[in-house]
């Protein structure tokens, strides 16, 4: 409970846990683990954009 | 690819020759000459008793099919930001902070634990029986619920009964007794009751005479679909608990059957509880009764069976606003149960949670009155009772742990149990103890 930040064991709620599946996330209703917390790294990282691509990527190499 | 384990397991203490054919169980070549060690051969020659894991009375067993979803598809959400409950400061969020507490009951009445599981029922198996003293004491000591199972009074060689009514268990008594002498105001224990009890007036008997303050209404368990079961050791037994209104099989007052036990051509008879009738208006009346006559908390501890009978369960549950309903799921375990029963009937622990929250999450909605609730089915670890907790959130209040708890009265009691023979007693033994 420490670990999961959470000092009453009546604090404890579904957002504590993740699905490891995209089958037991359908049947449980739990976030899958690559879905959860969206909505909060959205707010960390500010909402995805299409507009521009990432500076950094694979094929664009300096030099040689 | 096959989720079950057919025809050969250590339950019913049967194998392979070679490789099983996965859905029959049965080897890939059945070879004509073999003494017949897997299920099919061993039914052969001793019919039902291998219906039933082995040995009846120094075992408790648990299913072995792997069912599609289980806990370990989920895991715990750690986290390094803030804290709930407590101050988010790193010299007062230490774990020794965390509360583990919880509390049954949503009437005036309330059970505070200090942990957040309680005990399976352990009721008339003999492996229960042996072992409850460990499990009652534990559980005081822990300030955790435990509950009595069936079919104790009516099993109870030196019980009295009146009109068809038990006026004196002294095995009922005994556990009630070392219960009671360790609790010290955490948790509770609650006396279950079947079909069986309660035409033999059971609730009533130890409500009134033993002074027990909680009682559970038993429609099943997560390990059968049908009532509870013992194995019979002696004819004299087995015509006693048919004279107290039981399904013996096969009948011990038939002279053939009589004749062929004292030949030796088996060795136990079976004992099996009947089949409930559940019926709404009988169980809000049972309720009202219970509480007429004195019953502070009142519970429901239903199995694994279809999605129709859970609703039942919750619809019954809220609407005698009862103080806690306990659902068992497939997979928890049992001192005995057929075994292919055990692996193939019911709804398992994650699909039954998950319905059940959906359940009581409608019910809520509604404005609807909403016991406490306890999951079981399987469980055994602190992980376990996390996941259970947060997966039906936030209506499961604590996790019952049937064999878990049972397996640590064992162990404690086999330790103890050496010890004092190597230690000889007294002050060699306590000063053993520390050790």
């Amino acid at each position: 409970m420490a670990g999961a930040r959470k000092f009453k064991l009546n604090l404890v709620d579904r957002d504590d846990i993740m699905a490891l599946t995209r089958q037991a996330a359908e049947i449980s209703g739990i976030a899958y683990v690559m879905d959860a917390d969206k909505e909060e790294i959205d707010q960390i990282l500010g909402k995805k954009t299409a507009r521009r691509p990432a500076r950094r990527t694979a094929t664009r190499r300096r030099g040689a | 690819m096959t989720y079950s384990k057919p025809n050969a397991s250590a339950a019913t203490l049967t194998k392979n020759r070679v490789s099983p054919a996965p859905v029959s169980g049965i080897c890939v070549t059945c070879l004509d000459g073999c003494p017949g060690t897997c299920e099919i051969g061993q039914s052969a020659l001793r019919s039902r008793e291998v219906l039933y894991p082995k040995p009846f009375a120094k075992i408790t067993t648990g299913s072995e099919k792997d069912y599609p979803i289980d806990f370990s598809h989920f895991n715990i959400q750690g986290s390094c930001y803030g804290a709930q409950g407590i101050e988010p400061d790193s010299d007062k969020a230490i774990f020794p902070a965390v509360d583990v507490s919880t509390v049954l009951g949503r009437n005036r009445f309330k059970v505070k634990m200090r942990v957040p599981f309680m005990t399976g029922a352990l009721g008339s198996t003999e492996i229960a029986r042996v072992n409850w003293e460990g499990a009652a004491i534990a559980s005081a000591i822990c300030g955790s619920a435990l509950v009595c199972g069936e079919n104790v009074a009516a099993m109870d060689p030196q019980a009295e009964f009146k009109n068809g009514k038990v006026v004196s268990s002294p095995e009922l008594t005994r556990r009630v007794k070392v219960f009671q002498d360790w609790y010290d105001g955490y948790g509770l224990m609650a006396i279950q009751a079947n079909v069986e009890d309660s035409r033999l007036g059971v609730h009533e008997y130890a409500i009134e005479k033993l002074r027990i303050e909680g009682v559970e209404i038993k429609w099943g368990q997560g390990a059968k679909d049908i009532g509870g079961e013992v194995k019979l050791p002696s004819l004299e037994r087995a015509l006693l608990l048919k004279s107290r209104g039981y399904v013996v099989f096969p009948d011990p007052e038939d002279p053939v059957i009589q004749g062929a036990f004292k030949a030796g051509a088996f060795k136990e008879f079976e004992r099996h509880s009947r089949l409930g009738m559940v019926d709404e208006e009988a169980f809000v009346r049972t309720v009202k009764h219970l509480r007429e006559v004195g019953a502070k908390f009142i519970s429901l501890k239903t199995g694994a069976y279809r999605p129709a009978d859970l609703a039942r369960a919750v619809k019954f549950a809220s609407l005698a606003k009862i103080d806690l309903l306990t659902v068992d799921g497939a997979s928890g375990g049992t001192g005995m149960s057929p075994w292919r029963m055990m692996n193939e009937y019911g709804v398992p622990t994650v699909e039954i949670e998950c319905l059940l929250y959906q359940m009581l999450k409608r019910l809520d909605e509604q404005g609807e009155f909403v016991p406490s609730v306890t999951i079981a089915g399987g469980m055994s670890l602190e992980d376990h009772i996390f996941k259970a907790i947060a997966l039906g959130a936030p209506y499961i209040q604590a996790v019952a742990l049937g064999r878990a708890t049972l397996t640590a009265a064992m162990v404690g009691k086999t330790a103890g149990e050496r010890l004092m023979r190597e230690s000889g007693g007294g002050k060699e033994f306590d000063e053993a103890l520390n050790r």
